[in-house]
């Protein structure tokens, strides 16, 4: 079962995400509330895929990325974030991040759904065919 | 909330409508989203304009501010006990309701502005949103004018919202239309002052004159004091002559025709200073023709003119100007520079006097030159200066040209002395139209 890291400052949202993607047969290993925490978690829980929110406190997702890839150059992750500014959006991909989620596509179960079969599972893929080779 | 949508309400809705859609969007945005999350239906009442002051009875509050084109706070205010109801949290305590209640409408919030704002940031300049806060109990907002909806639940339950927005950073197009009207304001402001300074300059001007004319007074009673005393002692002999009878009808005429001489050079005098004190501001703009004006001016010196033998050249150019002008003023105008002319030509040989106009456009250069030998160098800087003169004294008190050019500058215009010309010459230069909503 494919591993998830989650980071959001919502516990609301933490909750959101990790319903739904049990719900989608993956594995949520890890919930962080800030940046600090997704790094000492990414640490110790290996995951496969880090759902990972912008806008947050004590590091912001921008600054956990670029954490993120110096400790894992391969790392999957995946933003998260209210606003779709295509600037940061941008910025973002260029930092290194494999896709860009809004929030608002992941309020309902069923536009979820449609939000991992079209980004989370796609990637997930990848990873276990760059860690295979 | 299309991006066209979004750009045509910016530039013709107003404020408060725009304030009104923004909040229905932002409603509608929000009671879909909790639809979806939790499966309860919501409904949006209709938006109204409030005073956000108002706002701080219910007890959690969770608000939103974002900045950038938009500039202004989207609050979320309900009561725990409805919340609970919304977001199914029956069964938790108050801490935790509390807790959970902020943590899902600021994330909600969150989402909702996000989405809203997501077609804006691509259209205009950034937009930040800042973290939502969440508050408990009274809260005191500014009064702010804020555009109000209410998300009901099945009627037992509310969340009201309320969107406010920054009215003076309300949006680029806004603000930028909201700082031209104040410059409108402000320029208005600055004409009404303009108006006063200039209606005082006008009033320390005449002080001026008057001050000036006191100084000249002394001087003026003593110019005119000397013809008087000859009219008297002309008087006198008259009367001895008469009584005596020492005296013939051509004697009487002799000394009677030195009565009248002198009376008029007292009446010249005394003309040149009405003149001079006169106030035709008030005169208005008319379309005259150039000719016309110069003939006016020439009239009153007819007489003198042929008397003294003067060929006045009357350009065929003036006839084909019509111009914008006060033309009692301009008149004077040309009355001072051919009393001036006349004065210098009266010892020429060939005495002649010479108008004439050159079309420069929109605007006209009007030539007035005699056959005089032109302005000696050492005078040339001070010829405009009032109380100048380089006539003898009770001829002329030396304010013609310094009255000119205040015309002449009253008409947008301005009066030169070709200092190079081998005679005497004048060049007016005057717009042919006045610029729109000119004083009077």
């Amino acid at each position: 079962m494919a591993k998830i890291l989650i980071c959001d400052d919502s516990r609301f949202m933490l909750t959101l995400f990790e319903k739904g993607l049990r719900e989608a047969g993956l594995d949520v290993v890890g919930k962080a509330a800030d940046g600090l925490e997704c790094l000492a978690l990414y640490k110790t829980t290996q995951p496969d895929l880090v759902l990972l929110d912008i806008t947050m406190p004590n590091m912001d997702g921008r600054d956990c990325l670029k954490e993120l890839i110096k400790l894992d150059p391969a790392v999957q992750v995946i933003m998260v974030t209210a606003v779709g500014d295509e600037a940061v959006k941008k910025e973002c991909l260029e930092l290194g991040a494999k896709a860009f989620v809004p929030k608002s596509k992941l309020s309902s179960p069923d536009s979820f759904k449609q939000a991992v079969a079209e980004t989370v599972l796609p990637l997930l893929k990848n990873s276990r065919e760059s860690k295979a080779s | 909330m299309s991006p066209n949508r979004v750009r045509a309400s910016h530039s013709e809705i107003p404020a408060e409508t725009q304030l009104l859609e923004s909040a229905a969007t932002f409603a509608k945005a929000l009671a879909r989203l909790l639809q979806s999350m939790f499966g309860k239906e919501l409904n949006p009442a209709e938006t109204g304009l409030d005073e956000l002051g108002k706002y701080s009875r219910h007890d959690l509050m969770v608000s939103l501010m974002f900045t950038g084109s938009f500039y202004g706070e989207f609050i979320l205010s309900a009561n725990l006990q409805q919340v609970q109801n919304i977001l199914g949290l029956s069964g938790s305590t108050e801490i935790e309701t509390k807790e959970q209640a902020a943590d899902i409408l600021s994330e909600l919030l969150n989402i909702v502005a996000g989405e809203c704002f997501s077609d804006l940031i691509n259209e205009k300049t950034k937009l930040t949103l800042t973290a939502p806060k969440v508050f408990f109990g009274v809260v005191k907002f500014p009064k702010i004018k804020a555009a109000k909806t209410t998300l009901n639940f099945e009627g037992t339950a509310a969340i009201d919202c309320v969107l406010y927005l920054d009215r003076m950073k309300l949006d680029i197009d806004t603000s930028y239309r909201s700082a031209l009207g104040e410059l409108g304001v402000v320029n208005s402001d600055l004409m009404d002052a303009l108006d006063k300074l200039q209606s005082q300059q006008h009033h320390l001007i005449q002080a001026e004159k008057m001050v000036a004319l006191g100084t000249m007074a002394a001087g003026v009673a003593h110019e005119i004091n000397t013809p008087l005393s000859t009219i008297i002692m002309a008087e006198q002999q008259m009367k001895e002559a008469l009584a005596t009878g020492q005296t013939d009808a051509s004697g009487l005429f002799k000394m009677l025709s030195v009565i009248e001489t002198t009376a008029h050079k007292i009446s010249k005098i005394t003309k040149s200073l009405r003149f001079y004190a006169s106030d035709t501001r008030g005169e208005a703009f008319e379309i005259k023709n150039l000719e016309f004006v110069v003939q006016e001016a020439l009239h009153p010196w007819k007489e003198a003119l042929l008397k003294k033998n003067i060929r006045v050249i009357l350009d065929a150019s003036l006839s084909a100007i019509e111009m914008e002008c006060r033309p009692i003023q301009l008149a004077q105008v040309f009355y001072d520079l051919i009393n001036n002319s006349i004065y210098a030509v009266s010892e020429c040989e060939n005495k002649w006097i010479r108008i004439k106009s050159t079309d420069l456009g929109n605007e006209v250069a009007v030539s007035v030159a005699d056959s005089g030998e032109g302005i000696p160098l050492n005078v040339q800087s001070k010829v405009f200066d009032p109380f100048f003169t380089t006539k003898k004294f009770g001829e002329g008190i030396g304010l013609g040209l310094s009255h000119a050019r205040g015309i002449l500058s009253g008409h947008g215009g301005t009066i030169e002395l070709m200092g190079y010309s081998k005679n005497t010459e004048f060049v007016l230069i005057l717009p042919k139209k006045q610029k729109q909503n000119k004083a009077a």
